[in-house]
């Protein structure tokens, strides 16, 4: 994550720059914030706060080089933020997350996460993201929704890319626990819809 | 897992702004710009103000480049306007922004209404200019006069506009004096906010615009129905930017709004029952209705307005029957545990002293107003309960403090509490 260079100057176009900005990745924005925060609403003002505080930084007098990695950094500060503020998660996402250090062997391998991907369907797991703790949402948007690299991504949220890499693997066999779940019930409920017609 | 991420992508991408969140968004974002301008010196203004104003230069390019035609003429008409559109007193390009750029778009404008919105504009412009001075500390006693000047002569300007539009439209006219006098009542509220907090104007541009907002022009009123089209109008506004604040606003601040735009609504629907009777005080209801609205406007889609005044201060909150009666209600309750508690320590004066008898006399005066107070209150003439009951308080506070002047505490240190 490239640092906001102080150079004392702002160069001459910043405000067509930041306006450019606006319109390349305002959409971006608004999708990963409201997918991790489920409100729509509320995406769109933290979207609009993220776009502000960069400006200030600009007025400050920083050069941005380039504004999307900025412009995440920023948004996703806004949204711990807004997690913190919310602190209603539940006491098993907590530990479900914690102690996600270190990793197994099979879990750093990108190969294997790669293969676990392979066995979810993307459709499905878009609409059990909101289940997920805020730390799995977020690697996930980050990597599939956003498109960043591990590394890019370890540099956004400060980890390492061990962690990154550790808790992507999680957050998708989490997911794919939550689909099979899912596919369960839905199992369950046909055939026990099925023995009722027969039972009449 | 190529697949699993087309797929998640794919459906993430429905999930997208709509257009009107998006210009919503936009907008929101370049007032903030507009508000928080990148700092003088260092590049232009107002990126907004610059981009608004291109239709300026678009303007003169097509008037002038036909005449003069060439390099020089391009530069010198289409250039140094753009670049003046943010110039600030003192700066070598400010004339070029007041009389060159503002008086063409002035002399663009077609209808006298027009004029009047822009002579408004204007004043409001240089009161924003003052303000970045005072803001960077370039706002000398000199310049600060220059902008009091200015405003003098927009608000005059706006004025003619006005008498300009009586002579054939008397509604539009005073139409148009509400929303006048109602922006430059907000601006004097701001400045006197800035006057006392810190000496960042001083009181010649505050004077200038009181001067200006108390001129009045002695027209006649609009019309009943024509304010009432109006205010419905503006009140339909006020609402639509209530609803698109979002986290603009705390939410305490959006239901003071909510209580105020409901207060306009109440006053609204007192014009129409008094209408018949007595047209010219419903109009006047309307008014007061028209204006507030415009204030409650003003606050919510200026951030310098927000940033420095209440909205109690702009708005007052306007009390309810209910509400009006509670506080009857309450004055003559604590009026009353006064008098108690100076009737029972009267016994330490002699009866035949003259402070006696004069409190004794008081206490009559205060049973004679407690009883017109009660009357009223069962007659449901709020007013005057009001009245009676405030000056009944006043009369036993009056009384409070004469007895402890005779040296007599009244030893109720559980009613000082009340009573405060």
């Amino acid at each position: 994550m490239p640092e906001p260079k102080k150079t004392g100057k702002i160069s001459g176009n910043q405000e067509e720059q930041f306006l450019e900005a606006f319109d390349e990745y305002a959409d971006a924005l608004f999708r990963h914030a409201s997918i991790r925060l489920s409100d729509r609403e509320r995406a769109i003002d933290l979207v609009h706060d993220a776009f502000t505080k960069v400006w200030s930084y600009v007025r400050s007098g920083q050069e941005i080089d380039s504004f999307r990695p900025f412009l995440y950094k920023v948004l996703n500060n806004l949204i711990v933020d807004e997690y913190r503020k919310r602190r209603e998660s539940s006491l098993d996402a907590i530990l479900e997350v914690e102690g996600v250090t270190e990793g197994s062997f099979d879990e750093l391998m990108d190969d294997s996460t790669e293969a676990l991907a392979a066995t979810i369907d993307g459709r499905k797991a878009f609409e059990l993201l909101e289940t997920l703790s805020d730390e799995y949402r977020e690697v996930l948007t980050l990597r599939f929704v956003d498109g960043l690299g591990p590394k890019e991504i370890a540099e956004l949220i400060e980890e390492s890319e061990n962690v990154v890499s550790v808790r992507l693997h999680r957050a998708l066999k989490t997911l794919r626990l939550a689909i099979e779940t899912e596919e369960k019930k839905r199992e369950d409920k046909r055939l026990s819809g099925g023995q009722g017609e027969k039972q009449k | 897992m190529k697949k699993f991420a087309e797929q998640l992508k794919k459906r993430s991408e429905k999930l997208r702004l709509s257009a009107y969140e998006r210009n919503e968004l936009r907008e929101r974002l370049l007032s903030y710009m507009e508000y928080h301008p990148l700092p003088h010196g260092i590049e232009s203004v107002s990126g907004r103000v610059a981009r608004r104003k291109k239709q300026i230069p678009v303007f003169v390019n097509g008037w002038l480049v036909g005449r003069f035609a060439g390099v020089a003429a391009v530069l010198l008409f289409v250039v140094v306007p753009v670049m003046a559109e943010d110039a600030l007193p003192g700066d070598t390009l400010y004339p070029i922004k007041v009389r060159f750029n503002e008086e063409l778009r002035g002399a663009m404008v077609s209808s006298p209404y027009q004029k009047v919105e822009w002579e408004t504009e204007r004043l409001e412009r240089r009161l924003a200019e003052a303000d970045l001075l005072a803001d960077s500390g370039r706002l000398t006693p000199d310049a600060e006069a220059e902008m009091a000047e200015a405003i003098k002569k927009h608000s005059e300007a706006a004025r003619e506009g006005i008498a300009s539009i009586r002579v054939t439209d008397n509604d539009e006219a005073a139409l148009a004096e509400i929303a006048l006098t109602s922006t430059l009542e907000v601006s004097a509220e701001i400045l006197t906010k800035k006057g006392s907090s810190e000496s960042a104007t001083s009181s010649v541009l505050f004077g200038a615009v009181t001067d200006a907002a108390t001129a009045n022009l002695g027209g006649d009123t609009a019309s009943y129905q024509k304010i009432l089209s109006r205010v419905e109008a503006e009140t339909t506004r006020a609402y639509e930017y209530l609803n698109s604040l979002g986290n603009v606003a705390t939410a305490e601040q959006k239901s003071d709004i909510e209580r105020r735009l409901n207060d306009v609504k109440i006053k609204i629907e007192a014009a129409g029952q008094i209408k018949e009777e007595d047209e010219v005080q419903a109009a006047l209801f309307l008014t007061d209705a028209l204006r507030n609205t415009q204030k409650l406007i003003s606050f919510m889609t200026k951030l310098e307005v927000r940033e420095n005044v209440t909205i109690e201060e702009l708005v007052p909150i306007v009390e309810t029957d209910e509400e009006k009666l509670e506080v009857v209600k309450l004055k003559l309750t604590e009026a009353s545990k006064v008098i108690a508690a100076i009737e029972s320590n009267l016994g330490q004066l002699s009866s035949s002293s003259n402070d006696y008898i004069a409190i004794v006399d008081t206490v009559e005066q205060y049973r004679l107003l407690e009883t017109e107070a009660t009357a009223y209150l069962e007659a449901d003439d709020l007013i005057k309960a009001e009245m009676s009951a405030g000056e009944a308080l006043e009369l036993t506070e009056a009384l409070k403090e004469a007895m402890i002047g005779l040296g007599i505490e009244l030893e109720t240190g559980e009613l000082e509490e009340e009573t405060k």
